[in-house]
């Protein structure tokens, strides 16, 4: 079982082996590589996204509808936290530089100097790239670690309830967190967004996002190889066991809540390590831009991809970057055919799609697959063996 | 077995996208190109038949590129912009026709949203364009930054955070930023007398920044301001929020008197909330109104209270070249033939963020984003630009200098209150001038 995985988890490190290769090594020309690099970053990072809610959604059947949340934790976690451990190491810098400490005054460096400052402190990093690493991991760290703990927060109130108002409350708390934080100047810079100083300044230009897409490249495969042991453990089957049939498993003494709370503490640490690593890419967060659409963006990836299989999520990702992508790119030329404002063209597109996967084929591109399990004789054979 | 077939689908499906894509940009780039230095140039042939015999003109096509809020908050500016940008592509395409160069123009959507943003211009790059105007929100500018200095991707924004007042190479706002707009309004203040004020503001980057610009300029005026009071701008928490947000503006003035005003920082549709609560309020409906870009010109503000504006003799101030500058009179006119209503707030703005970039490029028949930035910046130190919004100078970060304001009140006219043109704030003299039609909104 684990040498089925690792094969995948092989195959997946391969196939973006050979991304890397086209995006970056490729004689293509030089605006198309860019595309194809940042495109690959986005579909790595929403990869491992979509991947922590197909564990929720795919394996255990869990109305995941408050999804963003999770990148919500990631962005504050690297916005407002990683950033200011970063701006207290450089604070007698920044003082003595700009005349100003900036967490002496939170409201005034957000509002007046924050980009001054990030400016300063992406000097200091490019000279210090352990440190810019270990404020990388600490902002990670982070992420993974908070994400778990409110995971599990926001959804134990409702979590011995049905899917349905589980569902909703998960909603509510994506919304709630996103407006309560949007609106706190100190959490990171409120309505201003966060300047994030970059963990790789001393990487400039193309190996900035060499280095980036590398580390986003690993991590994937390592959320896969995660996900995808967990997914074909006993403790998947047991999931789907939930999934298919609560009452049965129920009845066979599978404590539902235990399997829901562990469930949503991974799948959510991961989500949040989504959320910290489109912040360390962007360099900038703003937390009143998670909308819940990014819960649904997720959600339509699983459904193109195919529910219940990692596979599928990876695909699902991908494919709906590269119809967005082509859609980006096309929809001028398809306007004139269309006669149409081509601005709400994507929903549409995507809208339809998931109309028609659903009616034609719903379990997406790539089908969920039967577990692989161990056969009993092979078991009692080991036990033999062991015993002998 | 079948998890074998599943993995070798997703192996198909991600490489045979990402080639597509690939296959599909590059083959763009096939296309004959006059000038190696910009990919998006591309070479058609326009024929000409005479009489005697057929003569071929090759044309230079140049094609760049606008991002716009055409969904989102701010969609009723973006999809008024776009008019505005599409115009300056029709009127450069005229005006250099005979240079051998023609404009097109790709339009994206970036709804206002700093990840949207980055993510379209990348593909607008991926399509060889260079040049990218239009960007409207300040969160998106941030985003796009350093791509953008990376890539040498040319902006023209109209941004008007002060928080970006920030070096910024290729990167232009044409907008002066919210500190003149302040500038101007406490000067409009104190010019009419105004010792004391409340403010009510929209809780966003916009109006925090704005309202804490007015607040450090009434220091200069010696205006006292007895409280700002913010509210949550968001559709799910109107009126409500802007109720609360008014009431409390009215205990912190506590008694109306001449000397005392109202200053409401908000868009349109939540203006109407405080212009709705604030007619009703028995402090507040006694005091003058002022009001800001944002909400001048408003029709649910208008909607909503009227008649308290027309009484409250309310004004705001709209960054605007003179509207009787001829320039300015020949792109009203030609806006509104083009897009079938009168040009509003920023379309100005959005009509030279397209225009300068243009001409600089028709000018020095470069495309490279490096010598047009050096342009602008030249064109910027000596005013050489002159658009829809006047002369254009830059400072040092590549922000406007020297903007003039419209200022803009309610008053009514043949018994109904309209939006008048009420005065002009020169930027380079600092001085207010008053239009005869704004005379009784100036006085007492």
């Amino acid at each position: 079982m684990m040498r089925d995985t690792a094969i995948k988890a092989a195959a997946l490190a391969a196939i973006l082996a050979v991304v890397a290769a086209l995006a970056f090594l490729s004689p293509l020309p030089r605006d198309v590589k860019v595309l194809l690099q940042n495109l690959s970053i986005y579909i790595a990072i929403y990869a491992i996204y979509v991947i922590s809610l197909n564990l929720e959604v795919g394996y255990l059947g869990l109305p995941q509808f408050g999804k963003v949340m999770f990148l919500i934790i990631g962005a504050i976690a690297v916005g407002g936290i990683a950033t200011k451990v970063v701006l207290l190491i450089y604070q007698s810098y920044l003082l003595k530089s700009i005349g100003a400490a900036p967490l002496s005054n939170i409201g005034d460096y957000c509002m007046l100097y924050q980009y001054s400052a990030g400016s300063l402190v992406n000097q200091q990093l490019a000279q210090n790239p352990a440190l810019g690493f270990g404020y990388f991991l600490l902002g990670v760290a982070l992420a993974m670690a908070l994400s778990a703990a409110l995971g599990v927060l926001f959804a134990y109130p409702a979590i011995r309830l049905r899917e349905d108002y589980l569902g909703i409350l998960l909603l509510v708390s994506g919304e709630f967190l996103r407006v309560v934080t949007y609106y706190a100047t100190p959490v990171a810079c409120g309505v201003n967004g966060a300047v994030i100083p970059d963990p790789f300044a001393w990487a400039s230009g193309e190996a900035r996002t060499l280095v980036f897409f590398a580390i986003t490249a690993a991590l994937l495969v390592a959320t896969f190889f995660v996900f995808d042991i967990v997914g074909n453990s006993p403790f998947g089957r047991t999931l789907r066991a939930i999934r298919d049939a609560e009452t049965a498993a129920a009845v066979f003494g599978k404590d539902i809540v235990k399997f829901r709370i562990r469930v949503l503490a991974l799948a959510s640490a991961f989500a949040g390590l989504a959320g910290a690593l489109l912040a360390y890419y962007f360099d900038y967060t703003i937390l009143g831009a998670f909308l819940p659409i990014y819960t649904f963006i997720g959600w339509t990836m699983l459904i193109l991809g195919g529910q219940g299989n990692n596979v599928g999520a990876i695909v699902g990702a991908a494919a709906y970057y590269a119809i967005q992508t082509l859609l980006d790119i096309y929809k001028n030329a398809l306007q004139a055919l269309l006669h149409a404002d081509p601005t709400y063209l994507a929903y549409a597109v995507f809208g339809l799609a998931i109309i028609l996967v659903l009616m034609y084929r719903p379990q997406g591109m790539v089908p969920e697959k039967p577990v692989k399990t161990i056969d009993l004789y092979t078991i009692r054979k080991g036990t033999v063996d062991k015993n002998a | 077995m079948a998890s074998r077939t599943g993995l070798i689908v997703g192996v198909v499906v991600v490489v045979v996208v990402v080639v597509a894509i690939a296959a599909l940009l590059a083959s763009q780039k096939q296309a004959p190109t006059p000038s190696t230095t910009t990919p998006a140039t591309t070479s058609t042939t326009a024929q000409a038949t005479t009489s005697a015999a057929a003569t071929t003109t090759a044309t230079k096509t140049i094609t760049i590129g606008a991002e716009l809020p055409l969904s989102g908050s701010l969609q009723f500016m973006g999809t008024s912009g776009q008019c505005a940008v599409k115009l300056a592509v029709h009127d450069a395409n005229q005006m250099f026709a005979d240079k051998g160069i023609r404009f097109d123009l790709v339009v994206q959507d970036s709804a206002c949203d700093p990840n949207t943003a980055l993510q379209k211009l990348q593909t607008l790059y991926s399509q060889g364009i260079k040049f990218v105007v239009g960007l409207t929100c300040s969160s998106e500018l941030s985003a796009v930054m350093n791509f953008a200095e990376q890539n040498h991707i040319l902006i023209t924004s109209i941004s008007t955070s002060p928080l970006l007042a920030v070096p910024k190479p290729y990167i232009f706002r044409l907008p002066p930023t919210d500190d003149a707009q302040a500038k101007v309004l406490v000067t409009l203040m104190h010019m009419l007398g105004i010792k004391k004020i409340v403010i009510v503001y929209r809780s966003d980057a916009w109006g925090q920044g704005l309202t804490k610009a007015i607040m450090n300029f009434s220091k200069v005026y010696g205006i006292q301001v007895l409280g700002a009071f913010g509210y949550d701008p968001s559709p799910s928490a109107m009126p409500a929020a802007e109720q609360a947000a008014v009431q409390k503006a009215s205990a912190a003035l506590g008694t109306p008197s001449p000397d005392a005003a109202l200053e409401i920082v908000s868009f349109d549709q939540d203006g109407a909330a405080v212009v709705q609560a604030a007619m009703n309020d028995p402090v507040l409906s006694k005091v003058r109104w002022f009001g800001t870009d944002s909400n001048v010109y408003g029709t649910a503000i208008m909607q909503a209270g009227g008649q308290a504006l027309a009484a409250a003799k309310f004004m705001g101030a709209v960054a605007s070249p003179n509207p009787n500058d001829p320039r300015y009179l020949e792109f009203a006119q030609e806006f509104k033939q083009y897009c079938g209503h009168a040009p509003t707030g920023y379309d100005p703005y959005y009509y030279d963020t397209a225009m300068i970039v243009l001409k600089a490029i028709a000018e020095t028949g470069s495309t490279d984003p490096t010598v047009i930035n050096s342009v602008l910046e030249q064109w910027g130190s000596n005013g050489t630009y002159v658009g829809a919004t006047g002369p254009v100078y830059f400072d040092q970060y590549h922000d406007r200098m020297y903007a003039s304001y419209l200022i803009v009140g309610v008053a009514i006219v043949n018994g109904t209150p309209t939006w008048i043109s009420a005065g002009f704030y020169n930027g380079t003299t600092g001085q207010i001038t008053v239009f005869p039609q704004g005379q009784p909104l100036f006085s007492p």
